[in-house]
């Protein structure tokens, strides 16, 4: 999905009171060590299956190539089941990674767990291929039928997840087809491992076993069910839609009846727009406005796919929902860091406006640096304002234009080693990095950045491409 | 970073799961089993069928999917192999445990009895004929 949006300008006349950093807002080894501990979870959850398999008494083996076979079908399952989890946006387990990795991970799981499946299948059909039986629905136990075509939905699956843009699928009915085949292929996997029975027909494992295919359809019931019912109860309006430059609009919303939900700068939510959140309509786009603001939210969108086109269209009373805050791209997680350097790309600038109004807003005078890309000055988002925050922020600005109009005389092209490495030779030794824009861009500066040694765990950068 | 760790966590899942089910493989059948059947013998062919001569029933044998559960010849599921059974079992113990009554209900799970159920509507011939044929199936496994 495109992350198109951005961050907004808060030039809104609202009083922006300063307020200081969430208190959860520390650099910390501590969110090493959850990280490593939900890491562990999540292993301990894709083996909990395999373990229940190998604790206490086993009935009689088939031959080890039979007993593979079956094992690694559990484990398939395990990891198929446990993508709801990923992505039901648990809060708190994804806080140490940052929201935007754990979809990343939830792409490769999908093709580790699709393999074990395809393996377990395939063993079977190779090496015992009359227990496995005929592949006809009509002649074929229905336990047999419902695990074949579980296997072909999560092919389905992958293939127009992974192909989506080239399969010009259009977003919204992707994810909603996403959510029904992905139920309807778990229930099947489920029924297939039920009725073949042999594994779970020993009463206590069939009790665990039960409770833990519970477990993801009840992940997969809060993500459709009690999420947007919970969002459903904390409406916003839509109170402006500003045109920005380089084809890109500023959505204000203001929460209705409660308080507006906070953030960190840099952060990122899905937003629901014109609809309930029940239809499962939402589109992740990054704060654009101060988060020391607490009467809007700005978000600020690029025009990049069928949604965002559509944004100019949306009128001052429409109804919007906001899940979130998600993302750990945010200059709070550093508060003793010297100095912030941000290198965006185009519209990747909308979490660093986030990023620098809430620091201005704050009084904070660390000195910071901006290094922006974009085709021509007419398409520099935000340009003026980066100007006027100068004199409020201890800031230097550098643009990197690839059209320059004549006389320009800051960076002409992309924003390679070449135009950028002058700029930050003074500062690779202790500053934190934040990277936003297209791939190509920051996978471009971060290979600069590691060059010139500056550790990884000093370069921030944000995933532009969720879905 | 990020996605160094999310793809080092993937090969850890998939390291995790292969490794689990190799040892759930080795604890379930401690000693080597007879080589896996091979692709060759995958289909049901003559070599499937115990000496005999009943036709009828190594056709009932098949197309009642009997190999979805059971192994006979090195065919079909390993976990509960017939070779042999003609020895070991009477006839009308056979017809028991393919139908799933008497004797045999009380040792079957009630999921297996409901699902052999089926067989109680077999014609009696037909029955007959498969409780013949698997009475002749005395050969040990291959």
């Amino acid at each position: 999905m495109h992350r198109g949006d951005q961050p907004v300008k808060t030039d809104a006349p609202g009083p922006i009171a300063s307020s200081p950093p969430p208190p959860e807002a520390r650099p910390s080894p501590a969110r090493w060590w959850r990280a490593v501990a939900w890491i562990g979870l999540y292993l301990a959850l894709v083996a909990a299956p395999l373990l229940m398999l190998l604790a206490g008494p086993l009935p009689k083996g088939g031959g080890r190539a039979w007993d593979f076979a079956m094992a690694l079908g559990f484990g398939g399952l395990a990891v198929m089941g446990l993508q709801f989890v990923l992505t039901a946006r648990f809060r708190r387990a994804t806080a140490p990674f940052g929201i935007d990795i754990i979809y990343y991970f939830h792409r490769y799981a999908a093709l580790v767990g699709i393999g074990l499946v395809v393996a377990h299948y395939a063993i079977l059909r190779v090496g015992f291929a009359d227990a496995v039986g005929p592949a006809n629905p009509l002649a074929a136990p229905w336990h047999m039928t419902a695990g074949r075509v579980s296997l072909g939905l999560f092919v389905v699956l992958i293939v127009s997840s992974l192909g989506r843009k080239l399969l010009r699928i259009e977003y919204d009915g992707w994810r909603i087809g996403h959510a029904v085949m992905a139920v309807v292929a778990m229930v099947l996997a489920i029924v297939h491992i039920m009725g073949v029975g042999h594994y779970t027909a020993a009463a206590w494992r069939g009790t665990v076993w039960t409770a833990y295919s519970a477990l993801w359809l009840m992940v997969a019931g809060y993500i459709r069910g009690w999420r947007p019912w919970v969002l459903r109860r904390h409406p916003y309006r839509v109170t402006s839609v500003r045109p920005e430059r380089g084809r890109s609009w500023t959505v204000t919303l203001e929460p209705e009846g409660h308080p507006v939900l906070r953030f960190r700068p840099g952060q990122f939510a899905w937003v629901t727009l014109g609809t309930s959140p029940f239809r499962a309509r939402e589109h992740p786009f990054s704060f654009s406005g101060s988060a020391a603001d607490s009467r809007r939210l700005q978000f600020t969108i690029k025009e990049l796919g069928d949604f965002t086109r559509t944004i100019k269209e949306v009128t001052p009373g429409t109804i919007a929902y906001v899940d979130g805050p998600h993302g750990v791209f945010s200059t709070d997680h550093f508060p003793s860091s010297p100095g912030f350097v941000f290198v965006a790309g185009g519209v990747g600038i909308a979490p660093v406006m986030s990023m620098l109004r809430t620091l201005a807003d704050r009084g904070d005078r660390r000195p910071l640096l901006l290094i922006h890309g974009c085709r021509s000055w007419d398409d520099c988002l935000f340009r003026e304002e980066v100007q006027e925050l100068q004199s409020r922020l201890t800031l230097s600005v550098f643009q990197v234009l690839q059209e320059p109009p004549p006389g320009w005389s800051g960076g002409v092209g992309v924003l390679s080693e070449e135009v950028i490495g002058p700029r930050l030779a003074p500062l690779t030794a202790s500053q934190v990095f934040f990277l936003c824009g297209p791939k190509p861009m920051a996978d471009a500066v971060q290979q600069t950045l590691r060059r010139r040694g500056v550790p990884l765990g000093r370069i921030q950068t944000e995933l532009f491409d969720m879905a | 970073m990020r996605e160094r760790i999310a793809i080092l966590v993937c090969w850890l899942t998939l390291g995790l799961v292969v490794g689990l089910s190799w040892l759930f493989a080795l604890r379930h059948n401690p000693v080597a089993p007879p080589p896996a059947p091979s692709v060759s013998v995958a289909a049901p062919g003559p070599e499937a069928r115990p000496p005999g001569t009943n036709e009828a029933g190594a056709r009932l044998f098949r197309e009642q999917g009997c190999t979805s559960c059971h192994a006979l010849g090195g065919n079909g599921n390993p976990r509960y192999p017939l070779d042999g059974v003609g020895a070991r079992l009477k006839p009308d113990e056979l017809r028991a445990w393919i139908t799933g009554t008497g004797p045999a209900a009380g040792t079957l799970s009630a999921m297996v009895v409901r699902r052999k159920a089926r067989y109680l509507e077999l014609s009696d011939a037909d029955l007959a004929a498969l409780v013949a044929w698997l009475g002749e199936a005395r050969a040990p496994a291959p």
